[in-house]
């Protein structure tokens, strides 16, 4: 892990990619209780933003060069598969331009931050999703404020209301 | 009843307990996760049980991905 976010850190650096941020699974981790995931999603804002398609290419070539292979949709990283995904709507750039600035064994990194991971959830609103979300709200402190703001802001703060309703019935 | 509430109380309080644990020390936990569930997997390839409308067994790891393929036998190991 630690490794990962080194190159991680090098690759922002390197200007390869404008800003990154630790999501998904991991993220989660973060928040609560430890759970099963096998990979890193690494949300990033490319480097050259206004270009219509956002290109892997250059992150797989920059890690191609540096010895890393692809396996499927992941570049495995000393060992670990981390997928890279880039800011693909306002939700997920907005999440990583506001992410959390964390450590991880003295390693600077970010992680997206927990209201913004919920929103994230709620849109993509996978069966594993709609689980994370119910255990964050159990298991974390939120501030409620903030993430109302985010939920009307992306309009998913009926959505956020539907799901709660349902969960209590 | 008083006591399935109370444990349920205590095990709430025990996730919240593990929510609470270092970063460092929870990505030790996943790992340790994900070698129990590798070693496991072998078994789970060869694990079939669930039945379709035909009477012909499905492959449950592509049922979960949502795709019902009948097992011809060629998936099993």
């Amino acid at each position: 892990m630690e490794k990962v976010l080194r190159i991680l850190n090098r690759m922002e650096k390197d200007g390869i990619i404008r800003k990154y941020c630790i999501g998904g699974g991991i993220a989660t981790v973060f928040y609560i209780e430890p759970l099963l995931t096998y990979d890193i999603d690494i949300f990033f804002i490319p480097s050259q933003e206004n270009q219509k398609i956002m290109s892997l290419s250059p992150i797989y070539e920059y890690l191609r060069k540096k010895g890393y292979k692809t396996e499927k949709e992941h570049i495995m990283i000393e060992g670990v598969p981390v997928q890279f995904i880039p800011v693909y709507n306002n939700l997920i750039k907005e999440a990583v331009e506001n992410s959390a600035e964390i450590r991880f064994k003295n390693i600077k990194t970010k992680v997206l931050k927990v209201e913004y991971l919920i929103a994230i959830m709620l849109q993509t609103f996978r069966p594993k999703d709609r689980e994370r979300v119910l255990r964050i709200l159990e298991e974390t402190e939120i501030n409620r404020k903030y993430l109302n703001e985010i939920l009307k802001r992306h309009n998913l703060k009926k959505k956020f209301e539907e799901f709660l309703k349902n969960m209590k019935e | 009843m008083k006591d399935i509430k109370g444990l349920f109380k205590k095990k709430k309080l025990y996730h919240k307990k593990l929510a609470e644990l270092p970063f460092e020390e929870k990505i030790k936990i996943v790992v340790k996760l994900q070698k129990i569930v590798n070693e496991l997997k072998p078994f789970k390839k060869s694990f079939w049980k669930k039945v379709n409308s035909t009477g012909k067994k499905i492959n449950l790891e592509c049922r979960i991905k949502g795709k019902n393929v009948v097992d011809i036998g060629e998936n099993r190991k």
